[in-house]
């Protein structure tokens, strides 16, 4: 065991950790706790012994955080990754019953917990922004303002996407363009297919797979939702100067989001507060954090009486950021259930969706849930939307109503064989002032410069040829 | 009822309504004639009884109930009219608001009927600017619809909390522009500046009461280049006639950007319109100099003297 500097917390192996908690201290994990998995372990029954048995049971504040993760009355979930990132997922406990702390759980990959101790969430706030957050003190223009329904504000994202495939498209292409455009058709392709791949280096994805328990919002696309686009002045209709074809132009607000994900997004993180219960937990707040070099994209999702989800976008300078993540942590560690849950009574929240977490890893709709919202969390249907010029567009099948499928990280997702490029057509390259391809390149046997065969001297350095 | 039908409506009440408050206006000169007869002869409390006395009480109190129930009446013909969204919850901001035109009561810079709504939480004040165009408003009132153009509080606007949402909307024949502020979180001690048409501001207290304040409205303090507050992502405006209510932060398409009017306050008072700069000229000339002042003061001391 190590402690970390800087911070009040342990870095402890996982198999330290599974013998702590089930061989020594003989805890019985609730169903919400994130040590689940480590005590899974086969040798977990096994007590430490030792040295730094002794310093671990001596510890007070360590076995005081490890009761805590062993059972938490309220647990905020984040996943991090997406951009440059990849997956990674870690949880902040807490239980006022046992200590004042929240104690904030990250397994590492070579098999470290790294548990660190918080004394409220502005702390956990400041250290999420200083860690993670951008560092411009300056606010920026909200170009997503809101209200913006959740199936607009997926079309959003998209377009952000949509504008980095067009600078991408217009780079390999060598086609340097004043005005960045898309087709309509690729931009609708191209949300399906973003959808499909679960490719979190993209913003689209990563939303989808990085917001715990965003399945369970309800989602009703439809054709209409893509006006979000224009309204907002994200993009507007234009036609190519060739052969006069429909193709949406990135306008002001879509070109300054785009360039900005484009250039300086590099990951994202999705976070759940839920409430425990004997069966689980039951998310209660959800908002999603997407630094760039400009900005802290702050997205708090809400669902409104009338059963509808929406999404409220801020642009956040690093004080805000710490100042509203704390206020949302301090909203969702002082939830409880609803009466009508067998967990501890309270009212349930306006404006904020909750759903139950089993032990079998789905989700159900929480009895006192906004009434509209649990009679379509999962059933949403989806209206085949058109282009502007009333193209047909199939309809999309939506990521929730596929059967959950395990997240897996970018390195680990099935790899599609990479066409070859000598399977590739290949277009031979044209020679610079339309020479005849089979004219030999002669070059000066004095400086190495391509000449013109014929000549007797070099025009570059004037020496004669042999 | 239809809007033209309200409006016809309105146009009727009103009429009522100014001739009302001009006879309010004349009773009550008469009341202070009375009163200041009444104090030179020193028989007070006879003519407080005297039948002209009484019988202009008498009127003055009718007419004040006529003025009540016009204010009910024109209470019930205000539309709800949607003037802003607020930039951090997304809430619309609807109020009762005169948009037939400044002749309204809700214009009345002295005493505005003004219907008391549920605001949203983030609310902090609501201030505008007007393009006055075709027929003025004759009513009795003094009507303040602001500058001639666009502008915001850099005061108000520079607090980290609070941003402003820009909106165009007809206020009868006029055009008029709605800036309305909005703080997150809502502190209660931001600087304020006076609402909308009237010389106050109102801050809500920690109980919950509201305490009403005058404000310091220096034209000269106000800033009608708009183009660094969107920049800055502190100013955001909605696209006129825009049934959405978007919120938008770009500049290129922005329509409040560069426009022309007059930068001074403007008052509208039956049917003659100035400006807070020509009040001060006018003033400045009538200003007394140093001796003149000497002079008055000497004389009312004389006058006081014989009393």
């Amino acid at each position: 065991m190590s402690r970390i500097e800087g911070y009040r917390g342990y870095e402890l192996t996982r198999g330290d950790l599974a013998k702590l908690i089930v061989g020594n201290l003989k805890l019985s994990l609730s169903a919400s706790s994130p040590l689940q998995e480590i005590c899974r372990l086969a040798d977990a029954s096994v007590p430490l012994d030792g040295k730094d048995s002794a310093e671990m049971l001596g510890d007070a504040a360590l076995l005081a955080a490890v009761r805590v993760l062993a059972a938490p009355e309220h647990v905020l979930t984040q996943r991090l990754g997406g951009g440059m990132l990849a997956f990674e997922e870690s949880t902040l406990c807490q239980n006022r019953q046992v200590c004042a702390d929240f104690v904030a759980l990250h397994l590492e990959d070579e098999g470290l917990c790294l548990i660190t101790l918080f004394p409220n969430t502005e702390a956990y706030a400041t250290w999420w922004s200083t860690s993670f957050g951008t560092k411009e003190p300056l606010p920026s223009p909200n170009y997503i303002p809101p209200k913006v329904s959740l199936s607009e504000f997926l079309f959003v994202l998209h377009t952000i996407d949509a504008f980095r495939r067009a600078s991408y498209t217009s780079l390999l292409q060598y086609q340097p363009r004043n005005r960045a455009f898309i087709s309509y058709p690729e931009l609708f392709d191209s949300f399906k297919n973003a959808i499909a791949a679960r490719d979190i280096r993209w913003l689209l994805p990563s939303f989808l797979l990085l917001m715990p328990g965003l399945s369970q919002y309800p989602l009703d696309m439809a054709q209409q939702d893509m006006d979000v686009l224009t309204r907002m002045g994200l993009i507007e209709n234009g036609q190519t100067a060739g052969n006069n074809t429909d193709v949406a132009l990135f306008a002001e607000a879509g070109t300054a989001l785009g360039v900005e994900f484009t250039r300086t997004w590099m990951f994202a993180a999705g976070f759940e507060v839920a409430v425990a219960n004997a069966n689980g937990k039951v998310g209660m707040d959800h908002f999603f954090v997407a630094p760039t070099a400009m900005a802290n994209h702050f997205v708090r999702l809400e669902i409104t009486p009338d059963g509808r989800a929406w999404a409220n976008h801020q642009t956040y300078t690093p004080e805000q950021l710490i100042s509203n993540m704390a206020d949302l942590l301090d909203h969702g560690f002082s939830s409880t259930l609803p009466e009508s849950n067998p967990a501890p009574s309270g009212s349930f929240p306006t404006g904020t969706a909750a759903f139950v977490h089993t032990n079998n890893g789905q989700a159900a709709p929480l009895a006192s849930a906004p009434q509209q919202a649990q009679q379509q969390p999962l059933q949403a249907s989806f209206q085949p939307l058109q282009q502007p010029s009333q193209a047909p567009f199939q309809p999309l099948q939506q990521p929730h109503q596929a059967p959950f499928q395990p997240l897996q990280q970018p390195s680990q997702a099935p790899f599609r064989p990479l066409q070859q490029p000598s399977q590739a057509p290949f277009q031979p390259l044209q020679q610079p002032h339309q020479a005849p391809p089979s004219a030999k390149p002669v070059f000066c046997i004095h400086c190495g410069q391509l000449i013109d065969a014929t000549s007797r001297f070099c025009g570059f350095c004037g020496k004669p040829q042999a | 009822m239809t809007q033209s039908n309200k409006s016809e409506e309105r146009t009727a009440l009103l009429k009522s309504c100014g001739e009302t408050m001009k006879l309010i206006e004349t009773l009550q000169f008469k009341r202070l004639d009375l009163k200041y007869q009444i104090i030179e002869n020193g028989e007070l409390q006879e003519a407080e009884v005297s039948p002209e006395y009484e019988k202009l009480q008498e009127d003055l109190f009718a007419a004040d109930e006529a003025y009540m129930t016009y204010c009910d009446l024109y209470t019930d013909l205000l539309p709800e009219v949607t003037l802003s969204r607020c930039p951090f919850t997304g809430e619309l901001y609807i109020l009762p608001f005169d948009s037939f035109g400044i002749d309204g009561l809700w214009w009345d810079s002295d005493e505005p009927v003004r219907p008391d709504v549920k605001l949203p939480d983030t609310f902090l004040v609501l201030t505008g600017a007007m393009h006055l165009t075709g027929k003025l408003s004759a009513m009795p009132f003094i009507a303040m619809p602001g500058p001639g153009k666009p502008y915001v509080h850099p005061s108000v606007l520079l607090q980290p909390q609070v941003k402003a949402v820009v909106m165009a909307l007809s206020v009868g024949p006029h055009t008029a522009w709605v800036i309305a502020y909005f703080a997150d979180p809502l502190q209660g001690n931001e600087v304020l500046v006076n609402e909308w048409g009237l010389d106050v501001c109102f801050h809500a207290t920690e109980n919950g009461d509201w305490i009403c304040e005058t404000a310091d409205a220096d034209p000269d303090d106000f800033d009608f280049d708009l183009a660094p507050w969107i920049q800055s992502g502190k100013l955001l405006w909605i696209a006129p006639e825009d049934a959405h209510k978007t919120l938008r932060s770009d500049l290129e398409k922005c329509p409040y950007l560069n426009l022309q009017g007059t930068e001074q306050l403007q008052y509208v008072q039956d049917g003659q319109v100035w400006t807070n700069e020509e009040t001060y000229e006018t003033m400045a000339d009538d200003a007394l100099s140093e001796t003149e002042l000497q002079e008055l003061v000497t004389r009312l001391q004389e006058g006081a003297g014989d009393e």
